[in-house]
């Protein structure tokens, strides 16, 4: 659960997504660029952002239409190869995004959808995030979305640790079995 | 003879009349294309007419949309917010008045809306559970200040925290560059922050802003950047002359150092 001061949190509520009025409000006619009075009509269909349409989703005084990133084109694209949707650019917040719009829009394909390419996403992520050098940013980096990045990034910074570990122990002393070298016979009978 | 003639009679009567039908048929085709020419340019200018009608329609709408993309509830707040994060780990942007004080005048503005819109629900006098237009208006004005506030509260809070990391960072005094970045009340927040930390290590008998790994010798080399004059430190005083060396107390040193007057001297 994100905090009340949680940046990253407040910054994908910015995210907009098209809803349909079920009721008219009355001096809100900034939101509907189309309207020619000071208030939203019934039917009206407008971009807001999120944090708007959850709370009069809530109320149900809206209701929200699934977000392109969760449409069948977006599918279709995960499904032909997942590592090479390009989230970083298009929806930065792809999984959040998707956990919270949710239980709004009665989806029930979202849930697995996002399981789904989070899982195809993960072993290309993890792997490349081992062997990625420490100072390049990779390109691959600008297709993750913020919360794979933050994972790139742990891992990322786990095997420098790691590295480093290994580093110190280098000092060890060697296992006393593996010193022993087995005598040749040359080494048994240098005369012969 | 005379049925040559005849025959010639009749195929002369028989061009003549062919010229004449076929000029009847170009005439009708010359006709036709004028008429059709005529109402294809009809046809032409009813579209183009109705086309502009159709962008004059919709001319002022679509500047109304592009203004208010700019214009859209707590847009503001979140940008403030974007400038925080798009920084690196442990740094401020400085400190955005402009646009803070922006958020404070749309917050008042929705403020005066959400009562008017109060004041006229209330003169319709529905029902106190009744949810009319003016309900949901007032709601909306309602959820932007609550968000404002977030936004706001978030921004302020966020560089709290920082500036509270650079007392242990940086240390006691700010360089000029971090000092420029943070408002007023930020500055004073930071000597307040500093004050409790020095009045706690005293308590506590501790220093606890030196460095957790204990160093291997107890005294450093370190050279001068810039001129800092006499400094009495513990039972003796130093001339730190820029571009001398001295071997000091790590902890007589190191509150120099973070603030760049010297470095470390190494061979």
């Amino acid at each position: 659960m994100p905090g009340y001061y949680d940046i990253d949190d407040i910054i994908m509520e910015e995210e907009a997504v098209s809803v349909v009025f079920h009721v008219g409000a009355n001096g809100v006619g900034l939101l509907d660029p189309g309207s020619e009075t000071n208030c939203v009509e019934k039917g009206a269909k407008i971009d807001l952002p999120f944090w708007l349409s959850q709370e009069l989703c809530r109320r149900r005084a809206v209701s929200i239409i699934v977000p392109p990133c969760f449409n069948q084109k977006m599918k279709k694209d995960v499904q032909a190869d997942a590592a090479c949707v390009d989230l970083g650019t298009r929806y930065p917040y792809f999984y959040e995004f998707g956990c919270k719009i949710f239980p709004l829009v009665g989806d029930k394909s979202i849930g697995p959808f996002l399981r789904h390419t989070f899982a195809s996403r993960y072993k290309e992520m993890l792997s490349k995030s081992h062997t990625a050098s420490i100072n390049a940013i990779p390109k691959f980096v600008l297709r993750l979305s913020k919360e794979e990045y933050q994972m790139f990034d742990a891992a990322k910074s786990s095997m420098v640790e790691y590295k480093k570990w290994r580093v110190s122990h280098l000092g060890l002393t060697k296992s006393s079995l593996l010193g022993h070298k087995r005598k040749t016979d040359s080494q048994l009978s240098p005369s012969s | 003879m005379n049925t040559t003639f005849k025959n010639y009679q009749f195929t002369m009567l028989d061009k003549i009349y062919r010229s004449e039908e076929e000029k009847e048929r170009a005439l009708r085709l010359n006709k036709d294309r004028k008429m059709a020419q005529s109402q294809g340019v009809t046809v032409l200018t009813d579209a183009i007419k109705a086309c502009s009608e159709e962008i004059d329609k919709y001319k002022g709408k679509l500047v109304v949309k592009e203004g208010a993309r700019a214009e859209m509830y707590a847009r503001r707040a979140a940008q403030l917010l974007q400038e925080l994060s798009t920084c690196e780990e442990g740094q401020l942007p400085p400190y955005n008045s402009d646009k803070f004080d922006q958020v404070i005048r749309e917050c008042e503005e929705h403020s005066k809306q959400f009562q008017s819109l109060i004041r006229e629900k209330n003169s319709k006098n529905l029902d106190i559970e009744a949810k009319n237009e003016d309900h949901y208006g007032s709601f909306i004005h309602h959820l932007s200040l609550i968000r404002n506030k977030r936004c706001l509260m978030a921004y302020v809070y966020k560089r709290a925290e920082v500036i509270q990391s650079y007392r242990w960072k940086v240390g006691r005094v700010l360089p000029e560059e971090i000092h420029d970045k943070l408002n007023f009340s930020e500055q004073e927040y930071f000597k307040n922050h500093c004050a409790v930390i020095d009045s706690y290590t005293k308590d506590l008998d501790l220093d606890l802003t030196v460095d957790v790994i204990p160093p291997k010798d107890p005294y450093i080399r370190v050279r001068v950047l810039s001129e800092i004059g006499e400094v009495s430190l513990g039972d003796h005083s130093v001339s730190l002359c820029k571009d001398s060396l001295h071997s000091l107390r790590r902890t007589d040193a190191e509150p120099f150092i973070s603030q760049g007057l010297m470095e470390e001297f190494m061979e």
